[in-house]
């Protein structure tokens, strides 16, 4: 029997780059790695942003939020009060504008006090006990992370109140009370003993009496910086940390009087001149000595507090005080870039002066311990471990040296307590290497689809001149989720299946939902288009060993 | 086969030259490009100046039922002219830029983005045509001149030596870039040379 005729045109069987083992060819692997996001990088309190907001990106808020409480337990007070430099070095920036990080934290915060999450973490107890002086946003912190750790905490506050600066130095129209509440109740839910109106004065009564095996202490920095003005006869004279604090301790708000001059450049004075407006003054006018370029204060406290129409007189000094006449002299910036007067005069009127001039350590109640170095400036001087020269007793947040921000006092609390953990162990916390950062050339932006970030919306401004409601609105779930969607995941791969699609020679595998890709090094001949192409730098090229 | 509208998808891939014998030229390559037969010597070194040969146009002037360019710097795009071109009884023509990185004289993990360049650029034009008429294009996201695709390629290293540029036929193929944008209607009224 003859064979069939073949047919005048014939198809050939499917086939693919795969019948060549190219492999043999390659020069250079591409290798899947996880490059440190620069959100993550710069973030002092150490919060693993991208994680949370890629948890956001698909909706479960209740799963970010718990990502975000393995390091902070305060975001719903660090997404209004923290000054983000995680949207300073975010990548997005070079791109279009940075991921409003701040707003979805603030999002996160809010959807769990609303839903009444509470933190999800298991510990064996450990039977040690840790005294905690101090309910600043330190202390809550350390006391926090060290419950996740399995110890027993008291925190012992000098006030009447728990917060700390959060409470009596950042007013109410940034951080409304209610939430901060929360917060901290959800800390002392998980098994804190917060005992209030209880100033500790010795230390070492509390390591032997007591019987406490640690101390971390965080009181803050509270006593307010003074200045010698000559007054033949003196106005009313106020410091800004008592003012705030009567704000919220004493029954009727401080009197003022219709003009009043906050002196100083930080975000204290700013805080204290709008609070000052919505008391009522008609005039707050705010003496610095520098210029805007060199105010302590962020740009955009000085901005708000313009708005709210306070008057803001820079490269001025105040010589002397008669009654309710300053005399101010003019200041010039000489080439070291410090302030030198002029011998130019002015004379501003005014009912009130508060000073905002700084704050130092009350650091007496440390001076009996043995061990303990206060540093010339005033403050405690800590170990890389952040314990004192006492073995034992740790220290952190404003009392020691470093940037005075809500998020560095959150930062140093779960620093403090990752060292007392392991101190307490008899070891020794070594923090995990760092990997290398994902820089903006590692991107392919073209793979991200073009996103103007969602504004936050703020309270008009008749409103913020005559009130203490919050002036920053939080976003909606729908901007919350489209803002944590912009998100580019900087060195961590997000499963696009790029890689998979643009490789010429078939030689990335699928490992699944959640278990990334893995590379045939049989087919692959080391091209590096998967490398270039990956939208987010999670694959690197490496030579082959010969 | 289009004359007839036999019943075939027919799929080229151009990488603008007879890649697999050698790099010789092809009706595909483009003007001044350096292949194995228009060597880049002599006072107008590469390929000559012309139209070339346009596939896509010669298919469509067949009025085929389906015809498209696409481009692997864009999979999602490829994947659904495939997938409409399958779904269409005919002949059908799709036309595939794929770079080749020996023949053009570019670093091989540069391929996707070169792809990419000649489609942000306006030189290879990303349209759908039915029955004769283009009914679809993929427009323009970042434009680029020309000169950021064909710099990376050595088969244009002539057009840009140290001292001596080619200005001239720079501008001439960026001409060829614009008559595509304006021919394809590829950016934006407001936003066309």
């Amino acid at each position: 029997m003859k064979d069939a005729p073949l047919p005048f045109a014939i198809t050939l069987d499917p086939g693919s780059s795969l019948q060549n083992h190219t492999g043999s060819w390659r020069t250079e692997r591409p290798v899947y790695v996880d490059r440190l996001p620069p959100c993550n990088n710069a973030c002092p309190a150490g919060e693993n942003i991208q994680k949370w907001l890629f948890e956001a990106e698909g909706g479960d808020y209740a799963a970010a939020w718990q990502v975000l409480m393995e390091d902070n337990p305060l975001p719903s007070v660090m997404g209004r009060v923290c000054y983000h430099s995680c949207e300073t070095a975010c990548n997005r920036a070079q791109l279009d504008e940075a991921v409003s990080i701040h707003a979805v934290e603030r999002f996160l915060g809010d959807y769990a006090i609303r839903e009444g999450l509470v933190p999800a973490f298991e510990a064996e107890p450990s039977g040690k006990r840790v005294l905690v002086v101090g309910a600043g946003p330190s202390g809550l912190s350390a006391a926090y992370h060290l419950t996740r750790l399995g110890h027993s905490v008291t925190i012992r506050e000098a006030g009447p109140m728990a917060g700390g600066m959060m409470r009596f130095g950042i007013p109410k129209y940034r951080l409304p009370r209610d939430v901060l509440d929360a917060e901290i109740a959800r800390i002392v839910a998980m098994g804190v003993t917060l005992e209030l109106d209880n100033k500790v004065e010795d230390i070492e009564a509390a390591f032997a009496k007591d019987g406490f095996d640690a101390i971390f202490v965080a009181v803050g920095a509270h006593l307010a910086r003074r200045t010698e003005i000559p007054a033949h006869a003196a106005g009313r004279i106020l410091d800004a940390v008592s003012f705030l604090r009567d704000m919220e301790l004493g029954a009727e708000p401080p009197q003022l009087g219709r003009r009043v001059i906050v002196y100083g450049g930080g975000n204290t004075a700013m805080d204290v001149a709008r609070t000052a407006r919505r008391l009522g003054a008609e005039e707050a006018m705010i003496v610095y000595r520098r210029t805007r370029e060199q105010m302590p204060a962020h740009d955009f406290e000085a901005r708000e507090a313009e708005d709210e129409g306070v008057m803001i007189h820079w490269l001025r000094t105040i010589k002397a005080i008669d009654e309710t006449t300053f005399t101010v002299e003019k200041m010039r910036i000489d080439e070291e870039g410090r302030p030198q007067p002029t011998g130019e005069f002015e004379t501003l009127e005014a009912d009130t002066l508060v000073l905002a001039l700084g704050q130092d350590v009350d650091t007496s109640f440390l001076e009996r311990v043995p061990g303990v170095t206060i540093a010339k400036d005033g403050v405690v001087a800590v170990d890389g471990q952040m314990m004192t020269g006492r073995a034992g007793l740790f220290a952190g947040g404003d009392m020691v040296p470093s940037e005075r921000t809500v998020t560095v006092g959150v930062g140093h609390g779960k620093k403090a307590a990752r060292n007392i953990d392991a101190w307490l162990r008899g070891d020794r916390y070594e923090k995990p290497p760092k990997p290398e950062l994902a820089s903006f050339r590692n991107l392919n932006t073209w793979y991200y689809d073009d996103a103007p970030p969602r504004m936050q919306g703020q309270l008009d401004l008749l409103r913020r001149q005559t009130g203490f409601e919050e002036v920053e609105k939080g976003l909606t779930e729908a901007n919350a989720l489209f803002e944590a969607r912009r998100c580019l995941s900087c060195g961590n791969c997000f499963e696009c299946d790029n890689c998979y699609g643009v490789c010429p020679d078939n030689a990335v595998i699928k490992l699944g939902p959640g278990r990334r890709f893995r590379i045939d090094l049989d087919y692959c001949k080391g091209c590096g288009i998967c490398a270039a192409e990956c939208p987010c730098g999670a694959i690197k090229m490496v030579p082959e060993m010969p | 086969m289009f004359e007839r509208n036999d019943d075939v998808l027919y799929i080229c891939y151009d990488n603008e030259a007879y890649m697999n014998t050698g790099v010789q030229r092809s009706s595909a390559t483009p003007p001044a490009a350096r292949t194995a037969t228009t060597p880049a010597v002599g006072p107008h070194p590469g390929n000559v100046f012309g139209t070339g040969k346009n596939l896509p146009r010669i298919a469509m002037a067949h009025n085929i039922p389906y015809v498209a360019t696409a481009s692997v710097a864009d999979l999602h795009d490829l994947e659904a002219k495939v997938a409409k071109a399958m779904s269409i009884r005919g002949a059908r023509y799709l036309h595939v830029m794929v770079p080749c990185p020996l023949g053009w004289g570019s670093a091989s993990e540069l391929t996707i983005h070169i792809a990419r360049l000649a489609v942000e650029s306006g030189l290879f034009p990303l349209f759908e045509a039915e029955h004769g008429e283009v009914v679809a294009v993929k427009t323009i996201r970042r434009k680029v001149p020309v000169e950021e695709y064909l710099r990376p390629q050595k088969r244009f290293a002539h057009l840009f030596r140290k001292g001596a540029e080619d200005r001239e036929r720079i501008d001439a193929i960026q001409r060829m870039a614009d008559a595509n944008i304006a021919r394809y209607g590829l950016l934006p009224a407001e936003e066309r040379p």
